[in-house]
């Protein structure tokens, strides 16, 4: 059986106390009042899932009961088919998971090396992979340098050697990729890639679509605390039934009027008049071949020439507007509430 | 490795940790100031100390240096654990904690012998020192058990407010009110307890007028079993000469010795293992 970790059924309810909502207001986190997350979730070994959706939707909090912190009211954890049920098995659950936390603001009197080597005592594992970590994360020249010296990319490095700590099986990653540079995402990409070949489970959830759509290979979409779809990028699409989009460019009289009479292409966007750009999107997702050369044919015609005829896949940002519902206006309403 | 040895390393990383922080640099002088300081004036045999109390041995002294203790360790403890859960809790630090695989009670020990250890460990260090010091002053060899109740009896009482003060911080939605609550029940058990058992022994009918009175005294030193700083004080009272015990039973005095070391532990480590990041 591939998968490692799964979420049957689960329903956790929480309401935040006035105490947990200033500690996320503190970390510029959006704290709901109470929320409730219904969960089924598998986790594969060595892929990449993106857990994408709006603000509030619960990312977080399903986050924290993959990692173990958070447990369910209702349904089962189940780690290589066995129910977690009990502390001895919360434990062995908590052993094989890496977890970083979002926007963690390392501070206090210690070092980056202290903090991994107290992590250290507590997973039972050599005090000296410390240093090791630290080299991996680029931090190696910081190892002895107070937490609240650190800037917000070097503590997320932090973070991410925190999660790494004893190779764990699954990596829940909330937000990695704050604060880090160009290099240094880059570098992130490269090591996820790697940790996923050699068969680690990776679960990331990001803001950050364009990003993440560089590294998953799954996505699960999130709104007000349910799973809305998940699955590979192509069977997402088709369950949202996001269409490709078909973008055509040429020289001469724009095709316009005569794609206008076809019922099932719409134009989203046309650019110029005598050198004109056109996206094209149809109701029923598919640009067969026959289609596209009854377009050539009829752009040719009209006497125009056409440049360039490219099919584009739905990037993670409609992809995530359609499956919630939200659009960007709205969105942004929301947040200014 | 077994948990014990995992809470024991941890809470001595804890301790390495706080023990070379600011506040602590702030706070040494202090507690040498207050502790040595007041014993190496208490065993003075030139000081007259007002109210007529005679210091005629070493357990006088340190029954003396303890208010001294309470206005300055107990202080110390508030200090240095009043962000100890609640500043790892805002800056996520606590989540990557509560992820790791380690029992949560195990934790909750750790950071409370953490901040515990921090003051304990210097001031039972200055301890030790004005034994000597008394013994310089007085020319008298303090008893070892004397010398270890003292010793003993002021660890337990530092334990008493790392519990509180981490049941605080584990309540307290900001620093603020984490210190807030922190300084609060220092000086309400302090500097208020007096009032707090003068208003109570007036509602009840004890004359609270004359603080010589010994219905007063015997109430006062009832009610003290309700105060950690009491207990404290009684536990050190009861090694001084016959004449200046307190009137408390020895068993009420163990009972409340073992209630103030579970209850407000107890009610922290509940609260530890509810809570959310």
């Amino acid at each position: 059986m591939n998968t490692i970790l799964e979420l049957d059924g689960v329903r956790h309810l929480y309401h935040n106390s006035r105490a947990t909502k200033a500690a996320a207001r503190a970390r510029s986190i959006t704290p709901p009042r109470r929320g409730l997350i219904e969960a089924d979730i598998r986790l594969e070994k060595g892929k990449i899932l993106g857990l994408v959706g709006p603000n509030g939707a619960g990312k977080s909090t399903l986050m924290c009961v993959l990692a173990g912190i958070l447990s369910p009211q209702k349904g089962t954890i189940l780690l290589d088919g066995r129910p977690v049920d009990g502390d001895a098995d919360q434990l062995r659950h908590r052993q094989r998971v890496g977890f970083m936390p979002e926007r963690v603001g390392w501070s206090g009197p210690g070092t980056p090396k202290g903090v991994l080597q107290r992590l250290c005592v507590v997973r039972g594992l050599n005090r000296n992979i410390a240093m090791n970590l630290l080299e991996t994360v680029g931090l190696r020249s910081r190892t002895n340098d107070l937490l609240s010296s650190l800037s917000q990319g070097m503590r997320q490095r932090l973070s991410l050697a925190v999660a790494l700590m004893g190779d764990p099986e699954i990596l829940l990653l909330d937000e990695p990729m704050n604060g880090l540079d160009p290099v240094a995402q880059g570098a992130f990409r490269d090591m996820i890639q790697q940790k996923a070949d050699q068969g680690a489970t990776v679960v990331i959830s990001s803001h950050r679509l364009n990003e993440l759509e560089r590294i998953v290979n799954r996505v699960a979409i999130m709104n007000q605390g349910k799973i809305v779809t998940r699955g590979s990028f192509s069977s997402v699409e088709h369950d949202l039934g996001v269409g490709h989009r078909l973008l055509i460019s040429g020289l001469g009289d724009s095709p316009k009027g005569h794609i206008m009479k076809n019922p099932f292409i719409e134009i989203e966007e046309i650019d110029g008049e005598s050198d004109w750009n056109m996206r094209l999107t149809r109701h029923d997702q598919s640009w067969s071949a026959d289609l596209r050369a009854e377009l050539v044919e009829l752009i040719g015609k009209e006497g125009a020439r056409l440049t360039l005829m490219e099919i584009v896949p739905p990037n993670l940002e409609e992809i995530l507007a359609t499956a919630t519902g939200l659009e960007r206006n709205l969105a942004l309403q929301e947040e200014s509430e | 490795m077994s948990s014990l040895t995992t809470v024991i390393k941890l809470s001595l990383y804890e301790v390495r940790v706080r023990i070379r922080s600011q506040r602590m640099v702030i706070l040494g002088p202090l507690l040498i100031l207050f502790i040595p300081g007041s014993v190496w004036g208490f065993a003075d045999p030139n000081t007259t100390l007002p109210g007529q109390i005679a210091v005629d041995g070493a357990p006088t002294v340190m029954f003396l240096s303890s208010l001294f203790v309470l206005l300055s360790a107990t202080l110390g403890v508030v200090l240095v654990g009043f962000d100890a859960i609640s500043r790892p809790r805002m800056t996520g630090e606590l989540a990557i904690d509560l992820a790791q695989p380690i029992d949560r009670r195990d934790l909750a020990m750790a950071h409370l012998f953490g901040v515990w250890g921090t003051v304990a460990i210097p001031v039972a260090t200055l301890q030790l020192l004005s034994l000597g010091l008394i013994y310089r002053q007085m020319d008298i060899v303090p008893d070892p058990l004397d010398s270890g109740i003292w010793i003993m009896s002021t660890a337990l009482l530092l334990f008493w407010y790392a519990s509180l003060q981490l049941t605080a911080s584990s309540m307290a939605q900001d620093l603020g009110s984490s210190v807030t609550f922190g300084v609060a029940t220092w000086l309400f058990f302090t500097l208020l307890w007096l009032l707090v058992t003068v208003v109570i022994a007036t509602l009840l009918g004890v004359d609270a007028t004359d603080t010589s009175n010994l219905e007063f005294i015997r109430f006062q030193e009832h009610a003290d079993l309700f105060s950690p700083n009491g207990v404290y004080q009684l536990i050190l009272q009861s090694r001084l000469p016959e004449v200046a015990r307190p009137t408390v039973h020895p068993v009420h005095l163990i009972l409340s010795t073992i209630g103030w070391t579970l209850l407000p532990t107890g009610f922290y480590l509940q609260r530890f293992r509810n809570l959310k990041p």
